[in-house]
């Protein structure tokens, strides 16, 4: 079963984030490709700080997502390294993903779908749900934390999905395009109750998107990949304080960063 | 009852009613004699008269429904288990299966009897083959269609193989097995009657109701065969009936197929 032991007590990890910020992931000369088909990924290099939230954006086909899949563990590498730093033993720190499309098991009920991974290490039944009601509470869905997913608006499934992935008390929260399929208005709400759980918990983040504005919003850093092979063009930082709220998107600056970006994924065109 | 249950109940007993009197009518207007067609009552009547025998049958059939039925729904079950683990073994085995599931049980029916010997045995390896094929198919269809994002999720919280066919990989088949299991339900009795006019013993209450049938119709007690057709149906009707609700039990919280009813 299981090797991991349940995770006792629950204490966030933000005072020594914010106290020094030591490299918590580090990234070196990662190729991926599979079998014999094209290089997905080309030399990546990319140091994760302890209390970064790194926005990879480019177009299709340039290996975000699979950057992603390494770092969860979904995929094999098929050359380079990626070394956990801060984590204990030098093992996968623990994680949380929030996936496309939410993924729910649409079986079990929204409280069930939270407590899912902690089932899965091996929690006591009756923790598990303490710890996953806390949760479902703070993401604003205690009304409806008995209903199955196929009652839930899009919106609720992904907070659901981001609630699953919090009950783990991640280190590391990869997030593949979550809010992808969701419209603009519930995408802003969502990204803003993103950055309050993440002044809370502290963890660092990797999260992959195509909105230009969310990965500007959200990210301490963009990090600009072009295709073919998928390598990182630019590195963009971000540096509007914590926390960012709905006025940091009216700022002059924030749009100016919006332009950068956009104009690093126009050369990518041209260069194409 | 409220007027939507009464909206539900009322077309069928209208329908049933204007049945009935068509049967009536038509025996009264072209004078069909007794032993072709009789009329509502007569069968009632005779099926009183030999209820005894009737319900003995119908309860002889009964036990070889659920035997055949749950010894298929076991046996299904592992083997689409033991499919969806291996694709060596599903690769090996499956040609087998659609072998096993294009040969006829008529053709097969003189051999089993052969093997098993007339009566109970017989009857129930009958209605296990004809209940068999439909559990394997849905249900290893439905282990084997996992949906790929939902492994990652397990993937990613380092599930184990054993938590990832329980907590995974069964559920998401359970409506498939269900349905399955629903196409199996409407096809047992089907089996154990036939298995009976082929395999069934005459001797008391041994007589299923498809050996009954047989009977009635050799003594030419139509009457009491219409009734036995009845009775038949009625064991059809409770079958699928039950496994109906279960279907219903099962996924009606959170499956798609029952989602306009909440």
């Amino acid at each position: 079963m299981s090797n991991l032991k349940a995770v006792s007590g629950y204490a966030p990890t933000e005072s020594e984030a914010s106290s020094s910020t030591p490299t918590a992931i580090s990234i070196k000369n990662l190729y991926k490709r599979y079998g014999n088909g094209p290089v997905i990924l080309n030399d990546i290099n990319l140091d994760i700080k302890k209390d970064d939230f790194i926005a990879l954006i480019g177009p299709s086909g340039c290996g975000k997502s699979t950057v992603l899949k390494l770092l969860a563990g979904l995929t094999d590498k098929t050359s380079g390294d990626i070394q956990f730093l801060t984590s204990h033993n030098k093992q996968q720190p623990k994680m949380g993903v929030v996936f496309q499309d939410a993924n729910l098991m649409p079986w079990l009920t929204v409280m069930d779908n939270v407590a899912l991974p902690l089932g899965l290490k091996g929690m006591d039944k009756s923790e598990a749900n303490k710890k996953a009601e806390a949760l479902i509470e703070m993401v604003g869905l205690g009304h409806v934390k008995n209903h199955y997913p196929r009652q839930l608006s899009g919106g609720m499934k992904m907070r659901v999905s981001i609630a699953r992935a919090l009950s783990v008390e991640p280190e590391l929260l990869l997030l593949d395009e979550p809010f992808g399929a969701l419209d603009e208005m519930t995408r802003d709400d969502l990204n803003e109750e993103l950055l309050k759980l993440r002044q809370t918990h502290g963890w660092s983040g990797v999260f992959v998107t195509h909105s230009v504005t969310e990965s500007v919003f959200l990210s301490s850093r963009v990090l600009v990949m072009s295709a073919n092979p998928g390598q990182v063009y630019r590195e963009i930082k971000i540096d509007f304080p914590f926390p960012r709220t709905a006025e940091t998107r009216q700022l002059k600056a924030f749009q100016e960063k919006v332009v950068e970006v956009t104009q690093a994924l126009h050369e990518l065109r041209s260069l194409a | 009852m409220n007027t939507a249950r009464i909206r539900q109940i009322l077309p069928p007993i209208i329908v049933g009613f204007i049945l009935i009197s068509l049967w009536y009518l038509a025996i009264f207007l072209f004078d069909i004699p007794i032993f072709q067609l009789p009329t509502p009552h007569e069968i009632i009547e005779a099926g009183m008269h030999e209820k005894g025998t009737l319900i003995s049958g119908a309860l002889q059939t009964t036990l070889a429904c659920l035997i055949g039925f749950f010894t298929s729904l076991i046996g299904g079950v592992l083997l689409s288990i033991l499919l969806a683990y291996s694709s060596w073994a599903y690769k090996g085995f499956y040609p087998y299966i659609l072998l096993l599931k294009m040969m006829p049980v008529i053709v097969l029916a003189p051999i089993i009897i052969l093997w098993f010997g007339q009566g109970l045995a017989s009857i129930t390896v009958i209605t296990f083959l004809i209940c068999f094929f439909p559990i394997v198919a849905n249900t290893t269809m439905g282990l084997c269609s996992t949906d790929k994002n939902l492994v990652d999720v397990f993937r990613a919280y380092n599930a184990s193989a054993k938590d990832e066919m329980l907590k995974l990989r069964i559920p998401y088949a359970m409506p498939y097995f269900l349905t399955g299991l629903k196409v199996a339900a409407a096809l047992t009795p089907i089996g154990a009657l036939y298995g009976d006019t082929v395999a069934g013993m005459g001797a008391g209450s041994e007589a299923g109701l498809g050996f009954v049938v047989v009977v009635f119709s050799s003594q030419l007690k139509i009457p009491a065969l219409y009734a036995a057709a009845f009775t038949a149906c009625a064991i059809g009707f409770i079958f699928v009936g039950l496994v109906n609700f279960l279907h219903w039990w099962m996924l009606h919280k959170w499956h798609d197929s029952y989602a306009q009813n909440t």
